[in-house]
């Protein structure tokens, strides 16, 4: 547990009536039933562990019903760690078997390595991007990079190939165990952030560059807590290395881009790691025109809606997650939305393709534009 | 039937639902009468919009009410649902209400869940009405400077999107971050600016609102009018007891160009009232003025803000147009000064500010383990300290033993009076909830027949609820009779709210 006995009880103690963070929580703003607020939520795992409610997939269902992005906590007078509070209690679900079946059916694919997607050497080598076997660097490209942005992946290792930066990425790439953290599979995801360390080891690496950011936060804040030991490697975000290669002068942009431009911050960027000024920097090399900041940004960004695993399991409060947000980058008058993270990405260009309605705005990878810019892909 | 007897009634259900909740609740889902209800349900609004699972039944058991707080705590089951409805409309509100009203099911209208008087507290189970669907802002006036919205808005939220528009409601409340719409007006709230821009009732111009029977009335369009007494103003602090509100049209103000603050220390809290008293009576308009005694200034300033101070601290306001705020905090300044307050400057009065809500998050706010209520109460200028005083010996002195502490702020200025912001603090309170929960009436009990003994009311902005019900005969004394016979008509099967505000149970 990542929780002691103590944070979690005195979190349960300030959630269970408190009500002071209910306008931050989007999905109790798109559900509108008490149940699943903040407090709702915990008033449950209060009453669970009284004794007073079953441990069952109704209640399973209001704590797998949340986003877990970290804004709670940062709105929380108290900083009380609400989704650690959530992710704890769906690992407590899970060791009771009483997660809903969705939930089961999803843990079973990632464990049997489903949807995983081509492997990062056949998506770069196919595509003649150049690595070096040798290289002390690894691109991780993570399972939604992999599955649903190869082209994306494709400009990334070409970048790294104009930057003049030696890579390569592991033969066989495996899940990082983030997705299982989320869904309370602990045992899962310390199997995987075990048999990942040992990988990137053997492969005697000294730096990581994570495609996706939660693959990060894995890495950084979960991985060694799972007992996998990353000692002497470090790994940063693919934006950040972008921004410093475009600082540097390994990239150069030859095809300024016209905006205007907004940019949404992924939580596990943004508020999880405070990497808030790189994808900016970047943006301000690489577009011609204005940035255009929404109205709720950097650490206070909200979540897309893939936060937490919820486009797994309801994928339409997702969606109305993610529609929200593009509704948010439109009223900024930008002609197209950047993000760093592979997963919002896909949620925002879901959202769109799922309701017409929306804003016609164009959803691109900052990785894509920076390949655009200094005209490599 | 005697207060007491009333009283002793209303206690004794409420003990004999407590302790036969689970064997009534268990026996209900094979109760083949409860599944034609739920049925009816969700033939009139869809499936997934009616619940019965145990998780929401639950919690909407909750809110501020130290009782189900308590009952949780102790691992007792609280008072409970039978039913959670989520309509999305008027229409859909109309037919919950006909269905429930040809059950005889009680209907308990439920907001944010962030009253602190056990209004939503279903004594008798029946159908929670969740109105968070119906949030939609309907119109916004900018000629005439009102907004009429759903009662289901979260406060923040509406906030947000009058702010968008160059405009605010002017109305934040500690509870703004969860508080709806609908839930400002059925309890008659206030917020931090209610000083100058008024309480929810000087802000509220018309109400749509379903009644008991299912039929849906429109109040007239504006508040001001010689048509008779005020049907707004019947429904405004009816706390569900007499419908559901289904639409608000509400007073809106022009973001200001400047608003400012200023803060003093006073060493008496006689001195501090007496400042505030003059910047009030020669119509000077603040924003704010909030004045803390010196247990408050010491439990809650100090500890929240970082404010080392001793003595009484008073944060003063003023805003609108830049000009006039200056001279307003000039004007209030003179007085203050006048009246010994020490001046510390308007860095200590905008950090008030800024952090304003931050006392009501935990670990700041009041909460179990330690047992505290809000015993607020207003009155006019003439009887305020008296009032002060006798509270603070009533409760400091009359529940010594059980340690109890007295903090108070004056916060809600009128041009006649002030509310008196005063609560209490058992810092240990017994174990056994029905002990505790003996404990806090009697401490309420003290504490509101000591207001109503020096000329106060019960309450000034948190309602009446259950908690207080028991009492409102006695504050009303003979007028009483009117608004149980008002109640009466428009409800003749009490399903409305049952249990709450002091009217007689008839279902």
């Amino acid at each position: 547990m990542f929780l002691s006995e103590a944070e979690r009880s005195e979190t349960l103690w300030a959630c269970r009536f408190c009500m002071m963070c209910h306008v931050a929580d989007r999905v109790a703003a798109v559900l509108r039933r008490e149940s699943y607020t903040p407090r709702g939520r915990a008033a449950v795992l209060w009453a669970l562990e009284k004794g007073l409610l079953d441990w069952n997939a109704d209640a399973a269902d209001l704590v797998y019903t949340a986003v877990n992005d970290g804004l709670l906590e940062r709105w929380c007078v108290g900083k009380y760690p609400y989704e650690e509070l959530i992710v704890d209690a769906r690992a407590r679900f899970f060791r009771r078997g009483a997660v809903p079946e969705e939930i089961r059916r999803r843990v079973e694919d990632l464990h049997a390595g489903r949807e995983m997607g081509p492997s990062p050497a056949a998506i770069l080598g196919d595509a003649g991007v150049a690595m070096d076997p040798e290289a002390p660097r690894i691109l991780f490209a993570g399972c939604t990079s992999r599955r649903r942005f190869p082209e994306t992946l494709i400009r990334l290792g070409r970048l790294f190939n104009a930057a003049g930066v030696p890579f390569r990425v592991l033969e066989e790439e495996p899940c990082c165990g983030w997705p299982l953290y989320q869904l309370g599979d602990f045992d899962g995801a310390g199997a995987f952030s075990r048999r990942v360390a040992q990988m990137l080891r053997r492969a005697a690496a000294r730096e990581v560059v994570a495609m996706d950011a939660d693959c990060l936060r894995m890495f950084t804040t979960r991985t060694v807590r799972f007992g996998g030991d990353v000692t002497g490697i470090t790994f940063r975000h693919a934006v950040e290395a972008l921004a410093d290669w475009l600082k540097d002068g390994k990239l150069v942009v030859r095809r300024p881009l016209p905006g205007p431009v907004t940019y949404h911050d992924p939580c596990a960027l943004a508020r999880y790691r405070v990497t808030i000024e790189p994808p900016r920097d970047i943006l301000r090399r690489v577009v011609a025109g204005e940035i255009r900041e929404m109205e709720e940004s950097g650490g206070n960004a909200p979540c897309c809606g893939a936060g937490g695993m919820l486009a797994d399991y309801k994928p339409e409060v997702a969606g109305e997650l993610a529609a929200w947000r593009l509704r948010e980058a439109a009223e900024t008058g930008a002609r197209l939305l950047a993000t760093a993270c592979t997963r919002c990405d896909e949620m925002f260009r879901a959202a769109r393709e799922a309701n017409a309605a929306l804003p016609p705005l164009e959803v691109v990878n900052v990785i894509d534009l920076v390949a655009r810019a200094v005209a490599i892909g | 039937m005697s207060l007491n007897e009333i009283f002793i009634d209303i206690m004794k259900q409420l003990g004999y639902f407590v302790a036969n909740l689970s064997r009534e609740f268990n026996s209900m889902p094979t109760d083949f009468r409860y599944q034609v209800i739920v049925n009816e349900f969700r033939d009139a609004l869809g499936s997934e919009n009616v619940s019965v699972r145990p998780v929401d039944l639950y919690a909407y058991s909750m809110d501020y009410y130290l009782a189900p707080q308590i009952w949780a705590d102790r691992g007792l089951k609280p008072c409970q649902p039978d039913i959670v409805v989520h309509p999305g409309s008027t229409e859909e509100v109309a037919r919950v209400v006909k269905i429930a009203s040809r059950h005889r099911l009680p209907v308990i209208p439920y907001g944010g869940g962030s009253g602190s008087q056990g209004g939503v507290t279903p004594l008798y189970g029946g159908v929670v009405v969740d109105v968070k669907r119906m949030d939609r802002i309907l119109r916004v006036d900018d000629r005439s400077l009102t907004v009429t919205a759903q009662p289901g808005i979260n406060g923040q939220r509406l906030e947000w999107a009058l702010n968008r528009r160059g405009f605010t409601l002017a109305h934040y409340p500690a509870s703004v971050y969860g508080a709806t719409l609908g839930g400002y007006i059925a309890a008659r709230g206030s917020g931090t600016l209610s000083t100058k821009y008024g309480k929810a009732e000087d802000m509220v111009l018309s109400l749509e609102v379903v009644l008991p029977n299912g039929e849906v009335i429109r109040t007239l369009p504006v508040p001001n009018h010689a048509c008779g007494p005020s049907l707004l103003q019947l429904f405004v602090g009816s706390e569900g007891t007499l419908g559901v509100i289904t639409e608000v049209t509400i007073r809106i103000e022009p973001m200001p160009e400047a608003r400012r603050f200023n803060a003093y220390l006073f060493e008496d809290i006689r001195a501090g009232l007496e400042a505030g008293r003059r910047i009030m009576t020669r119509r000077l308009q603040p924003c704010t003025l909030r004045l803390y005694d010196d247990n408050s200034s010491e439990r809650i300033v100090k500890r929240v803000l970082g404010l080392d101070v001793r003595g009484c601290y008073m944060v003063v306001g003023a805003d609108g147009e830049a000009s006039a705020v200056e001279r307003t905090l000039d004007a209030m300044a003179a007085i203050c000064t006048e009246q010994g307050g020490r001046e510390l400057g308007p860095r200590l009065g905008e950090h008030w500010w800024r952090h304003r809500y931050d006392f009501y998050f935990p670990p700041h706010n009041l909460m179990l383990p330690e047992m505290s209520g809000t015993v607020e109460t207003t009155t006019t200028y003439d009887k305020i300290y008296g009032i002060y005083r006798a509270k603070k010996e009533a409760i400091e002195e009359g529940f010594k033993e059980f340690g109890a502490r007295y903090i108070a702020h004056f916060s809600h200025w009128f041009p006649w009076g002030v509310m008196i912001y005063d609560r209490f603090i058992i810092p240990k309170p017994p174990q056994d909830p029905q002990e505790a929960l003996e404990l806090h009436t009697m401490i309420w009990a003290k504490a509101a027949r000591t207001s109503l003994a020096h000329g106060g009311v019960l309450n000034d902005h948190h309602g009446i609820g259950f908690k207080l019900g028991w009492l409102m005969p006695e504050q009303y004394g003979p007028a009483f009779a009117v608004l149980q016979a008002i109640k009466d008509a428009l409800d003749p099967q009490g399903i409305m709210n049952p249990g709450k505000f002091g009217f007689a149970r008839r279902v």
